[in-house]
């Protein structure tokens, strides 16, 4: 039974949701992010440890895989949810945005991925879920290269995934459509809810990632799962964005 | 007349394999070319057996990036076609994939890409013109051999179909093309090859044959051109039709070992 997590940006919305959740199915949960007293907060809250470690610095993050290795002794299953988010058009993006977005978007994705791969593939077996989010699929024309780097997201998790099956290791990309509170905090504001004409909530994300974490996700492997009301089941003009 | 007689084109990665065949394909039909590549001497070998123009530049070097487009700009008075092609290959899977090959392969394939079509946008504009990436079919259906190459072209897919979202008012066409495996390519040129390696074994796509550097060359004159004006965010697979059944007993294969 699996029985701990390694949780990356824990402290903002649809990660912290991930952290209660673990916690609330008795997982011994460390989880990372970049803010100390929210870090605090949810450490008092749900007795999950933090560990400071911003997705943008690499060294921070490798230390982080072996206090969560140390801590908990094996990781279990890895959620791999830091991000950032840019908006605007691709024209108007500059060098140091997109960069930023590449390092924390996909490439800390990478590399938490290795290394709880390596981990899992020794202790004989995990499960990695990746966010990544609806735009990945459909594309979001506000949020171009926000959308671009997710895409590579969810390949992450396909390739970990069809990396890891003989392995015991599974791998799947969670896509979720406009949630709050998420990547815009707790203010709709400039944001449209999805088809279903409600935003997801980060509840909603964490209970997936619940589900694709339990024994009856066994065989769900590799896959890409939308969070998204519909959003991207069909083109509808009304809601499209 | 040629199809793209008197088109001012800029092809990046132009000295060998597909962008060399893009080179070739886009001068004999009459598009006045300038082309990139890091290696002078087979630029310059390009040029001579094209009348092409060569500018060495480094997809990897931002000033590069920005010199070449410039240097082309003024060169050919415009730019009416773009061609993306400049990658690199890493053969490792994506557990097995170091921070220095997941570094160079996002680089150049992701980031680089995003800075040429940026550094483009208002030329394209200009001119009512088309750019062209060239990604993979990897990009289309990820193949752990090449993990980090998988997901690089995967973005970048996405990379072109915003751009054609965001050009499209401008009235530029932005489209990628996914080539399979192709010879002159990734499988011929990776590190420093020069020759195709033994590839036997490999899994055939239903048409029973590599994909020839021609055959993208073909589908890129295409997309580039009037013909394709309503033609813009696709991604087009060039691949002997290896897409429409995967390569099952290649995965099976690696699940075995």
């Amino acid at each position: 039974m699996s029985r701990t997590a390694l949780v990356t940006g824990g402290t903002g919305g649809i990660g912290s949701a991930v952290v209660r959740r673990l916690r609330a199915a008795g997982r011994d949960v460390v989880f990372c992010g970049r803010d100390a007293a929210r870090g605090a907060a949810l450490e008092r809250a749900t007795g999950a440890v933090f560990y400071q470690a911003d997705a943008a610095d690499r060294s921070a993050c490798d230390a982080s895989v072996a206090f969560a290795l140390e801590r908990l002794g094996a990781v279990d299953l890895l959620v791999a949810n830091a991000g950032i988010l840019v908006a605007g058009p691709l024209a108007a993006t500059t060098d140091e945005q997109f960069d930023r977005l590449v390092e924390i978007n996909l490439t800390a994705a990478f590399r938490y991925g290795r290394a709880l791969f390596a981990a899992m593939r020794a202790q004989g077996g995990g499960s990695i879920a990746m966010i990544a989010s609806d735009s990945a699929i459909r594309g979001s024309h506000r949020i171009p290269a926000y959308s671009a780097v997710k895409a590579g997201v969810v390949a992450i998790a396909e390739l970990l995934g069809a990396e890891g099956a003989p392995h015991g290791i599974r791998a799947n990309a969670i896509c979720p459509g406009n949630t709050l509170p998420g990547m815009a905090g707790d203010d709709p504001t400039g944001w449209r809810p999805t088809a279903s004409g409600a935003f997801a909530t980060a509840d909603d994300v964490a209970a997936a990632v619940a589900f694709l974490a339990s024994p009856e996700a066994a065989h769900i492997n590799g896959a890409t799962l939308r969070i998204d009301g519909a959003t991207g089941a069909a083109l509808q003009s009304a809601t499209r964005s | 007349m040629p199809r793209h007689s008197l088109k001012r084109a800029f092809v990046t990665g132009g000295t060998s394999g597909i962008g060399e065949a893009v080179v070739v394909r886009l001068a004999s039909e009459g598009a006045h070319v300038v082309f990139t590549g890091r290696d002078a001497q087979r630029g310059e070998r390009v040029s001579t057996a094209t009348g092409a123009a060569f500018v060495r530049a480094d997809a990897l070097e931002p000033a590069a990036v920005i010199a070449s487009v410039g240097e082309a700009a003024a060169r050919l008075g415009g730019i009416d076609i773009a061609v993306l092609n400049a990658g690199v290959l890493c053969e490792a899977t994506l557990s097995d994939t170091t921070d220095e090959q997941w570094d160079t392969v996002i680089a150049t394939n992701l980031t680089a890409p995003f800075r040429y079509a940026r550094e483009l946008l208002p030329l394209l504009a200009a001119s009512g013109g088309a750019l062209v990436l060239v990604a993979s079919d990897a990009g289309v259906w990820s193949e752990t051999p090449i993990g980090a190459y998988s997901v690089s072209k995967r973005a970048a897919i996405m990379l072109a179909r915003m751009l054609a979202v965001e050009a499209g008012p401008l009235g530029v066409r932005v489209n990628a093309v996914c080539p399979g495996d192709t010879e002159p390519g990734m499988v011929t040129t990776v590190g420093g090859r020069e020759s195709l390696p033994d590839t036997s074994e490999w899994t055939r796509p239903p048409l029973g044959r590599l994909v020839h550097a021609r055959d993208v060359a073909s589908a890129v004159s295409f997309l580039a051109s009037d013909e394709a004006r309503v033609i813009t965010g696709v991604d087009l697979l060039v691949d002997g039709g290896m897409r429409a059944a995967l390569r099952a007993n290649t995965v099976a294969a690696e699940a075995a070992r």
